[in-house]
């Protein structure tokens, strides 16, 4: 199956990652009330409305006071800006957020009856600093670097070395040989290969007449035979040194894995498994592990891992 | 009706008999049997018999797909190529741990210690040896096909990794006690029981090349049965959950090595 589709978030063109399509994307603004109230009012009305009525989780990325002539003032600094003639200034009065609700009581606790505006603010927390900026000139809005989508993606893109590594292991391991590998990304070094796992477990019994065991699962197991070595002290590698099943490590396979090899990599606690769509086994069922059924990133499961498509046709 | 509530009952007493057997041994009490039913290949007249059984062992292999569902049809297949067969010795690593944490450890201080894997070594009339597995007798037994015969009896609800095993070998029931809440594949995180909609048939998903799907084998499912002894089932797995899992890596303890004043297994 050849998968490029808005599904997908583009690491890079050649290795194209996997990701659940997320929900409906929030409107960029949104309508809400707020009241005017006088300076000398803010701080009390503020602390009483954060008790009694806070905002709303739709609307927490905002911050609850807007001092519309420091609005103006900074809509007037935008460039291109149609620009009012002067007026005389206004008696200064602050404008505060009340949610989406226009028929909430007030009355109980302030000393006075207000009237609610409708207003136009930004509807989702912003993606990045550039829209954050924007955003502020509609309503003083919070912004976190760390959480934004903006760094998540950063901290998620392949770099070079990354890239050349993944194609170097899916060009000589993969595609060349026809056989599934366990890598150990710190190195690039080859853990475990189906094929040799297959051989293993041929010499003591027919693993030809077990329909589960699959490429992907033998190149799992050929990790744990290394780690059994190691606890029964025959061999003095990384298992040795509390080496767990195949954390930290990476799985390339020639074909898509099913779901019950995708889950079999879940439970193995793998880093990553790339997959070039060459091969496809015609007596598999429930296919497409992780385009279509998105295994390597269920909700409420012990552990995740990213997912990869190789398409070694394309060029950065 | 009434058989089918007697036959459930009856094989899911075997199936919890093979989860207390894997606690015993340090592994999470998973069990289960495979029966085959009304078939000819059935020796002796019987109606249905266990082939084959499985517990977990996922510490014994350092495999973690070595499920009770999986042991149980490599058994049977491969007589247990990939579990059995790949098994470490019981003390295993429990010499280790007692070192490492000063802790006195009963099991590991037991050089001859029975195989309970088996449950039964040295007698093969048992219901765990009889058929199929370990019974050079039934060789025929030991066919993909005949699984598509057989009713799987299982303490938990299989995981997803197992529930999609289970379609792969075209399973006709399976019949489980608790519910598996964070892994269910058979009706709580999905349902891969269910007959497998083929992606040609999918209104989803429309950018998808469906070219190479036209020809593709699509699971026909299986019937499913929950909540048999299931209070027993979860009894066990509390059992298990109350203690320390001495196989799992010190980073993912609850106590660290050092901690093991008031370690009690």
């Amino acid at each position: 199956m050849s998968l490029k589709s808005e599904e997908t978030s583009t690491s890079s063109d050649v290795f194209v990652e996997i990701r659940k399509p997320q929900a409906e994307e929030r409107p960029r603004t949104v309508t809400a009330f707020m009241m005017s109230i006088e300076p000398k009012q803010c701080s009390k009305i503020v602390k009483q409305l954060a008790q009694v009525l806070p905002l709303p989780e739709s609307l927490a990325h905002l911050k609850r006071v807007r001092n519309p002539q420091k609005m103006k003032k900074q809509a007037e600094s935008l460039p291109n800006n149609n620009d009012e003639s002067e007026k005389k200034k206004p008696k200064m009065m602050l404008q505060v957020l009340i949610g989406h609700d226009k028929s909430v009581s007030l009355s109980s606790f302030l000393s006075f009856e207000p009237t609610l505006e409708e207003v136009t603010v930004p509807g989702r927390p912003p993606k990045s600093d550039a829209e954050w900026k924007e955003f502020n000139h509609i309503w003083p809005t919070t912004f976190l670097p760390l959480r934004s989508e903006e760094h998540h993606e950063k901290l998620l893109a392949l770099n070079p070395d990354e890239i050349e590594q993944m194609t170097n292991i899916m060009e000589e391991q993969v595609r060349s040989k026809m056989q599934v590998v366990v890598v150990d990304p710190t190195d690039g070094r080859v853990i475990s290969k189906s094929k040799d796992e297959y051989a293993l477990q041929r010499a003591v019994g027919d693993i030809d007449n077990n329909p589960l065991a699959t490429p992907v699962l033998l190149a799992l197991q050929g990790v744990s035979r290394m780690e059994r070595q190691a606890a029964s002290k025959k061999s003095k590698d990384e298992f040795s040194k509390g080496q767990y099943l195949c954390t930290g490590y990476d799985l390339y396979a020639p074909y898509e894995p099913t779901i019950f090899e995708a889950m079999s990599c879940l439970h193995h606690r793998l880093r990553r498994l790339v997959y070039w769509d060459g091969t496809e086994n015609p007596n598999t069922v429930w296919r497409n592990g992780l385009s279509r059924h998105y295994i390597h990133s269920l909700p409420g499961t012990n552990h995740r891992y990213r997912s990869f498509q190789y398409f070694p046709g394309s060029t950065d | 009706m009434e058989k089918q509530k007697e036959d459930d009952a009856h094989y899911m007493v075997m199936a919890l008999q093979v989860a207390k057997a894997a606690l015993s041994v340090g592994e999470v009490p998973v069990g289960c049997v495979l029966v085959l039913k009304d078939h000819l290949s059935i020796p002796g007249g019987y109606e249905s018999v266990v082939i084959s059984h499985g517990a977990n062992q996922v510490n014994a292999t350092r495999d973690a797909t070595r499920h009770a569902e999986i042991v149980a049809i490599d058994r049977i297949l491969t007589l247990g190529t990939s579990s059995d067969q790949m098994r470490l010795a019981l003390d295993t690593g429990m010499e280790q741990y007692a070192e490492s944490s000063g802790f006195q450890h009963r099991q590991a201080r037991q050089k001859h210690w029975e195989d309970r894997w088996v449950n039964v070594a040295g007698n093969p009339n048992h219901w765990k040896n009889q058929f199929g597995w370990k019974n050079k007798t039934y060789v025929e037994l030991r066919s993909p096909e005949v699984l598509q015969n057989c009713e799987l009896y299982v303490t938990c609800e299989p995981c997803i990794m197992c529930s999609s095993a289970l379609a792969t070998v075209g399973i006709k029931r399976v019949i489980f006690g608790c519910k598996n809440d964070r892994f269910g594949g058979c009706g709580s995180l999905l349902h891969l029981h269910r007959k497998e909609e083929s992606l040609c048939e999918s209104s989803a998903n429309q950018s998808l090349d469906y070219s190479k799907q036209s020809s593709s084998k699509v699971s026909q499912g299986y019937t499913i049965t929950s909540g048999i002894l299931e209070n027993e089932a979860i009894a066990l797995l509390r059992s298990f959950y109350d203690r320390e899992n001495i196989y799992a890596p010190d980073s993912k303890r609850k106590r660290k090595l050092g901690d093991n004043e008031d370690l009690i297994l």
